[in-house]
């Protein structure tokens, strides 16, 4: 079909009196089909696709190396240490499930506010949601110091009577996070049956058939059973939202609730789920704007797509740029001294490289957006996010380490530097996410084919007119 | 149709039983036409019936005339046990089975349980929605005779079919293939109901009773471990905080030659605190002979050369009290006694304090066996006739088998409980003349 190389058709004009459409190209049921099914049914794999698979395997094995090193010697493999206690670990993870909401922001919260152009993207979000928590849970999983003792985290009956505390955030982080990754799971696959079962019926070898119908369950496209899906879609997305603001509030409240100059703000909650959209969102416009071009799905995730992403990252961006100026405002109105020096010693103190960097990346690079050109253009729109993405690293960098190193008692100060087993592992989780991320991409549907269709002007029961797009 | 059959004698090549019919399938090209076909069809009076889209078809439901489904309901049962249990749990666990104590907070509070309430409640609910709406939907179901028609493959990629199923008390083979011809469909198919389905591999049954048996090794493992005592310790994987290196005492040391890890007194030093340039007061020794007196014969049971036991009264002590002799120092000396001395020398200095006593107690009932001695009375003569320096020795040092006290007791206080026993020794040696006048009438008046 023409369509797959149209991918320059402009669709972000807006013309008055119509709505932009967001399947471009000549393309209808079929052709959207064999499009997104195009890598997962290639016999021959693009070398592309093996050279960043080679990557990230290589990354993945150091992080597995550097986990054994870990278990084996301890946490004083880390940097953390005295009176930095909470290192790179939990900003990793706090970066990582920040990462993970916005996939779920884009399936349920957007499917909420029918916003259809979701479609386009929500299968491939809500696989970096699940990649991204479960990167996130390694680091909790890991930074106990003795591992084999991981179940304690839970309340299951012991033999030394014991249960864990409930007032503790670090548990609510617990049930939390184990809450989004299941919830999340359950979504995700929920959604996958439909397209799981047009893989079946396209298979062509008897291995296919065998594992894609099993994990499609037999589902017939029966009206029936659609209405009851639609209905649990629904209700899950319905339950997922909430899901967004409230796992990243509870992650907030690790620092929130604890008494430390800087870190006890009521602002956290919704400064982190703002912050967690915006970096969950750079992440998804840094991984499809090349899988759209690598899978030739450029008709599905078009260039309103990816303008639409960069409206909700200006937006964001904005929103945290705001919490910031907030934080400063507050400390000076709220006459706290110790609060007032924290604020003081991020932007001037030892770290004052990481706030700049933080400030620079979060806050300025975003308004970029407001630029037509900036937002419709692919390479530079990944550019961005790739800043956008390192300032929010480095914003829960700024956040963890700023207060820990410098709190109440100067004699108690200390300056933090990171470990190479630190610097290894962010960058092998990376390896991980994006490996799970690439066979994800060749073994799975990368595009809601079933939603996708239900948005294209043929699908709804009126004579399909060529000026009017999709409700 | 022939190619029904054709599958049927792939697999049976004996003589294959007729396949019945189990309904006819009509493939339309788009929505509108399937839709108004699922209204035709639903007018018609007919049940049993259902359209195939690759994607959801808003409107479809009133189109065929379907119910709205039950599940809402299913999801708001799950996510109130969602809440009960989050609650029940946290209340158990905190507020009933092990109260925990944190800065004097409720034991249970429910702004406090909020998170986890909600995080349950969702993931309950979350579990009902796709349970329950693959229980409704009668999935997982891996066979169903609707794919062995041809052209339902298209159905997830743009088939649009209507399906009548023969169960339907409308149903009439004739009938209504010609209903579904009326409402111009693409193609019209019959679905074929196989008698027989492809049998079950000949192995499936041994494998997996095998396999059972097997999966059941580590649980009889496990219960005889648990059932039998073992004399060898667990095996640990990872035993890194179990063996410390640190120095503990009692334990062999490799840093120091004699291997102590409690490291004696270097010769020729003293603790801070420890010199005292009075030797009357430090040690009762009379200050002038002080530098002639072995003060190893001081200790308990010190031997002669010839192996006699040394006589402590050939040392040079002292007389006089080497402190001011105060109330205070008495009243001192009284209240230190009562609680170093008494045990054993009692109240009085009989000899008859607590643990005297039970050790008396314990040898009367073993004869033969037991080493106690009961101590000396302290206002009898030998003790009386001592001077204070040897009394002071005898606190610091022991003798014979009291320890010394010096450990426990400061100089200062040694003396005042020196003064105190002299203060028993008189009360215990005393004549009746001694007493004051009144007590003097008091015990006559008793006697008689």
């Amino acid at each position: 079909m023409a369509s797959i190389s149209l991918g320059s058709y402009d669709n972000t004009k807006e013309i008055p009196g119509q709505r932009a459409p967001l399947v471009t190209g000549d393309n209808n049921y079929q052709t959207v089909t064999d499009q997104v099914c195009l890598l997962a049914e290639k016999p021959k794999i693009p070398p592309a696709y093996f050279v960043a698979l080679g990557i990230s395997l290589i990354w993945l094995v150091i992080l597995k190396m550097c986990i054994v090193h870990l278990l084996l010697n301890g946490v004083g493999v880390w940097g953390n240490m005295s009176p930095v206690f909470w290192g790179w670990p939990i900003v990793n993870f706090v970066f990582w499930v920040g990462i993970g909401h916005a996939g779920t922001l884009i399936s349920a919260i957007l499917f909420l506010f029918r916003q259809n152009w979701r479609t386009g993207i929500n299968r491939a979000a809500e696989a970096m949601t699940i990649f991204a928590v479960i990167c996130a849970g390694l680091f909790p999983g890991i930074h106990i110091g003795r591992v084999w003792f991981a179940y304690f985290l839970f309340p299951l009956p012991n033999t030394m009577l014991l249960w864990p505390q409930f007032r503790s955030p670090l548990l609510w982080d617990v049930f939390a996070v184990s809450t989004y990754a299941t919830v999340s799971l359950l979504f995700w696959y929920m959604g996958m049956i439909p397209d799981l079962a047009t893989f079946r019926d396209r298979a062509k070898s008897r291995v296919r058939q065998i594992v894609y119908g099993v994990l499609s369950l037999g589902w017939t496209g029966s009206a029936r059973a659609w209405s009851r899906y639609e209905k649990a879609y629904l209700l899950l997305a319905a339950l997922a939202t909430p899901l967004v603001l409230s796992v990243h509030t509870i992650v907030s409240f690790d620092f929130a609730v604890s008494q430390l100059p800087g870190w006890h703000t009521t602002i956290f909650p919704p400064y982190f789920v703002a912050g967690a959209i915006f970096s969950g969102f750079a992440m998804v416009v840094t991984l499809l704007v090349p899988a759209r071009k690598l899978c030739g799905l450029e008709d599905i995730i078009t260039l309103r797509h990816l303008e639409n992403m960069c409206k909700i990252i200006l937006a964001t961006g904005t929103i945290v740029g705001y919490a910031y100026a907030m934080e400063f405002f507050i400390a000076w109105y709220g006459g706290n001294p110790y609060e007032q020096f924290a604020f003081v010693n991020r932007a001037f103190g030892p770290y004052w490289w990481a706030y700049w960097t933080m400030v620079s990346c979060n806050v300025i690079s975003p308004q970029f957006f407001w630029i037509k050109w900036c937002r419709t253009n692919p390479i530079f729109m990944v550019v961005i996010c790739i800043f956008v993405n390192i300032g929010m690293w480095f914003e829960r960098f700024v956040i963890t380490i700023t207060s820990l190193s410098r709190d109440f008692l100067p004699s108690s100060w200390g300056y933090f530097t990171p470990t190479p087993i630190d610097v290894l592992m962010l960058i092998g989780s990376f390896g991980l996410f994006f490996t799970l991320f690439l066979l994800f991409c060749r073994f799975l549907p990368v595009v809601a084919m079933a939603e996708v269709k239900s948005i294209m002007p043929d699908a709804q029961h009126r004579d399909p007119d060529p000026k009017t797009a999709e409700i | 149709m022939s190619t029904d059959v054709e599958h049927q004698t792939a697999a049976e090549p004996q003589a294959p039983p007729e396949p019945t019919l189990a309904g006819y399938v009509a493939q339309f090209d788009d929505v509108p036409s399937l839709m108004h076909a699922a209204e035709k069809t639903r007018d018609a009076g007919f049940k049993s019936f259902d359209c195939y889209t690759p994607f959801p078809v808003h409107g479809i439901d009133d189109a065929m005339g379907t119910k709205p489904t039950r599940l809402p309901f299913i999801v708001l049962c799950c996510a109130a046990m969602g809440s009960i249990t989050a609650l029940a749990l946290q209340f158990f666990t905190n507020a009933w089975d092990y109260k925990y104590i944190i800065s004097n907070k409720p034991f249970f509070s429910i702004p406090a349980d909020m998170p986890v309430t909600f995080e349950l409640t969702v993931l309950f609910s979350a579990f009902g929605a796709l349970i329950g709406m693959l229980a409704l939907n009668n999935l997982p179901r891996f066979y169903n005779r609707i794919f062995l028609v041809d052209p339902f493959q298209k159905v997830t990629t743009n088939g649009f079919f209507l399906g009548i199923e023969s169960e339907d008390p409308k149903f009439h083979e004739e009938d209504t293939k010609t209903f579904l011809n009326s409402l111009n469909p693409t193609t019209v198919v019959p679905c074929m109901e196989p008698h027989e389905s492809a049998a079950l591999p000949k192995l499936l049954a041994p494998v997996a009773v095998f396999l059972l048996v097997i999966g059941l090794i580590p649980l009889v493992l496990i219960a005889r471990m648990r059932a039998i005592p073992s004399d060898v310790p667990r095996i640990e994987i990872l035993t890194d905080m179990d063996f410390q290196p640190k120095a503990k005492t009692q334990k062999a040391s490799p840093v120091f030659a004699d291997s102590r890890t409690m490291r004696p007194v270097i010769a020729g030093t003293l603790a801070r605190g420890d010199f005292y340039e009075d030797v009357a007061f430090s040690e009762g020794l009379q200050p002038e002979q002080a530098e002639n007196v072995d003060r190893s014969m001081l200790l308990p049971n010190a031997k002669n050369p010839d192996g006699t036991t040394f006589n402590l009264s050939t040392v040079p002590w002292v007389t006089e009290l080497p402190v001011e002799p105060t109330e205070d120092l008495m009243a001192r000396g009284q209240a230190r006694y009562n609680i170093y001395c008494a045990v054993c020398h009692g109240m009085t200095g009989k000899g008859d304090g607590l643990v005297s006593r039970r050790a008396m107690e314990l040898q009367a009932g073993s004869p033969g066996i037991g080493t106690w001695i009961k101590p000396i009375t302290l206002y009898d003569e030998p003790i009386r006739n001592q001077p204070v320096g040897q009394l002071f020795n005898t606190i610091t040092h022991g003798v014979r088998k009291m320890p010394g006290y010096a450990s426990q007791i400061p100089i200062q206080d040694r003396w005042a409980i020196v003064l105190y026993v002299r203060a028993l020794q008189k009360a215990g040696s005393a004549t009746i003349d001694q007493l004051p006048a009144e007590e003097q009438q008091r015990l006559q008046a008793e006697a008689n």
